[in-house]
């Protein structure tokens, strides 16, 4: 048994990286140590006279008195991290129909033709969902109208949100309302109702034209790019330019191409971006073939659109990448983010959850989708029901027990637990059960490898590098910013 | 044979004896775990001195499996020393927790 005269070990995790191990604790602190000073540290042989043993003391991985300290320090760091439970749930999706006036080759969900107005959700099945919403204890709520195409079914987003502010009158939560649409549709009327009542919008664009073309297609087979533009235009024009967002979705076509479709985003006047790989579901799954690639293959583009985007910044460009901003920020500070795929327990169905156009209830639209292929395993109820029972009940608690990082098979060892999440949905479409098989698990392989990538960026960054990550961190212009100093609180020479 | 032992068998197969003394069975279970989408790996006997684990290519894979072998031997290093991490800081983790934990304590349906 080694000596443990000098010093106390606290909880910790380890992995061996490259040319170092980091060391991460249940506060999400990390070090990144030489190999020789991490030996040295399990084996009780560090110093009081060296650097590296204030580091691991301040930081919380060692503790020479009494550990009273360290225990109330890191368990206030514990509770900060896991502070999204209090917003239970706070993301509300709610599908106004199924209908949709695009074709698009990845859609996750079963859209039904434009006239099909059978896939509408009624107002009635509206107000029993914003009855439902407003139980909700989080202080804040989130709605986000989903579809099909939502515009197609704009009399109930209406409805919906002059109720919801009605009723808002009395619990007087912090609001906000989203509609995801791609567009094409969009009237200014439309937009003029959106400015008035503070409705953002989120669109799709995959990139410049061919690759956003050959991915999302209107009903008669040509690519909607340029109708697409004319919305934006329009939509910036009567809204703030800034309540207009963009996701793009990658299909092998976007492959290699990344600093090319993060350059178009920049034309286009956006400042950021999120790499998103495609969702294994619907569509997607059925055109795999085509639009598919390998995890390995994602991470490498990933990284290309990363090099660039941080040449970009370092130029002058504020362009920020919304996934690793997300990271870096669990990373480096005390807080948590909204990020449902990043929690422990999961966010399905205690952070978001979608109502379809019928008024059933499911923990995530992947759930939603299991349930159009006959499999219900993830439906919550019914707007019909009482929210104790659907918010508490089985299929919640079923999903939440078995998606806690700090338990999982794999997880339960993991140096990256306290900023990753479990995805259960996602293991039993893909997997087969709910835990799934860490070993094979995509997510894990790449959310391991965009850790690991601005771990080795941390470990080699100088300091106008930390000013550009500080930056998206704070969210704070990078001219505002001095972050001298930062490297040498994670990093052991 | 000898603790750390590989011994080639003639099925192509590849059984390796670990002193039980250096690996939990906790240790060598998880350390199994991460593996299983590499090769088969059937732990034989966990016994009072020495631990069997069998490790067979998957389907028709004729591959050498020392190098896999070796780097499951590596693992366990590691995993072992999570296991003794864990054991010693145990107790500071639930307390931890529940201090965390510890103003839902008073609220109704909590337990």
């Amino acid at each position: 048994m080694p000596n443990q005269e000098n010093y106390k070990l606290l909880p910790f995790k380890f992995l061996r990286l490259k040319n170092k191990t980091i060391v991460t604790n249940m506060g999400g602190d990390f070090l990144l140590l030489p190999d020789d000073v991490f030996r040295r540290f399990v084996n009780y042989e560090i110093q009081q006279s060296e650097r590296v043993y204030l580091d691991l003391k301040a930081k919380h991985f060692i503790y020479d008195e009494s550990p009273h300290l360290p225990i109330q320090l890191l368990a206030t760091q514990y509770r900060t991290k896991k502070s999204f439970l209090r917003n239970f749930t706070s993301l509300h999706m709610i599908v106004v129909t199924l209908r949709c006036n695009q074709k698009c080759r990845y859609c996750q969900v079963s859209s039904e033709h434009a006239d099909a107005e059978q896939f509408d959700m009624t107002s009635q099945t509206a107000k029993k969902c914003v009855d439902l919403i407003f139980k909700t204890p989080s202080p804040y709520v989130k709605i986000e109208f989903q579809g099909g195409e939502p515009l197609l079914n704009f009399e109930v987003i209406k409805y919906i949100v002059e109720y919801a502010e009605s009723v808002n009158r009395q619990y007087n939560k912090d609001l906000e309302f989203v509609i995801c649409t791609n567009l094409v549709l969009i009237t200014d009327d439309q937009l003029v109702y959106c400015k008035d009542h503070g409705i953002n919008i989120s669109t799709s664009i995959d990139g410049p034209p061919d690759v956003h073309n050959g991915n999302r297609l209107t009903e008669d087979g040509r690519g909607s790019y340029d109708k697409v533009l004319k919305g934006l235009e329009k939509a910036r024009r009567i809204l703030d330019f800034n309540k207009v967002a963009a996701l793009m979705a990658t299909t092998k076509a976007s492959l290699g191409r990344f600093p090319e479709i993060v350059d178009h985003y920049i034309l286009l006047g956006f400042h950021r971006i999120f790499f998103r790989s495609l969702n294994p579901y619907g569509r997607a799954r059925k055109h795999q073939k085509i639009l598919g690639y390998s995890t390995d293959d994602f991470l490498q583009s990933c990284c290309e659109g990363l090099e660039h985007i941080i040449k970009l910044n370092l130029a002058g460009t504020h362009f920020v990448e919304e996934y690793s901003c997300l990271l870096l920020t669990r990373m480096l500070t005390p807080f948590t983010t909204g990020y449902v795929d990043l929690q422990s327990p999961t966010g399905a169905g205690i952070g978001g959850v979608i109502y379809d156009y019928d008024g059933r209830i499911y923990v995530a639209d992947e759930g939603r989708m299991l349930a159009k292929e006959g499999d219900t395993k993830f439906l919550m109820g019914h707007v019909d029901g009482q929210f104790e029972a659907i918010f508490g009940g089985a299929t919640v608690r079923r999903t939440i027990e078995v998606s806690c990082v700090e338990c999982l098979p794999q997880c339960i060892d993991c140096a990256f637990q306290m900023w990753c999440g479990a995805d259960p949905v996602r293991n039993y479409a893909i997997q087969g059960d709910l835990v799934g098989h860490r070993p094979t698990n995509e997510f894990c392989r790449k959310n391991m490898g965009i850790v690991k990538y601005w771990l080795e960026k941390l470990d080699n960054a100088d300091d106008a590098l930390w000013d550009v990550i500080w930056s998206w961190v704070t969210a704070v212009p990078i001219s505002t910013i001095c972050s001298f100093g930062m490297k040498h609180s994670i990093c052991e020479a | 044979m000898n603790p750390g032992n590989l011994e080639h068998m003639p099925n192509g197969k590849v059984k390796v004896s670990l002193d039980v003394g250096l690996y939990s069975r906790d240790a060598i279970l998880s350390t199994a775990y991460r593996f299983t989408h590499k090769c088969f790996i059937n732990l034989l006997s966990y016994g009072v001195e020495i631990a069997h684990v069998e490790f067979s290519n998957k389907n028709d894979d004729k591959s050498d499996l020392t190098v896999l072998v070796n780097e499951f031997l590596n693992e366990l290093i590691d995993q072992q020393l999570r296991f003794r991490i864990n054991s010693e800081t145990k107790d500071i983790q639930r307390a931890i927790v529940k201090e965390a934990f510890a103003p839902l304590e008073n609220i109704p349906g909590s337990d």
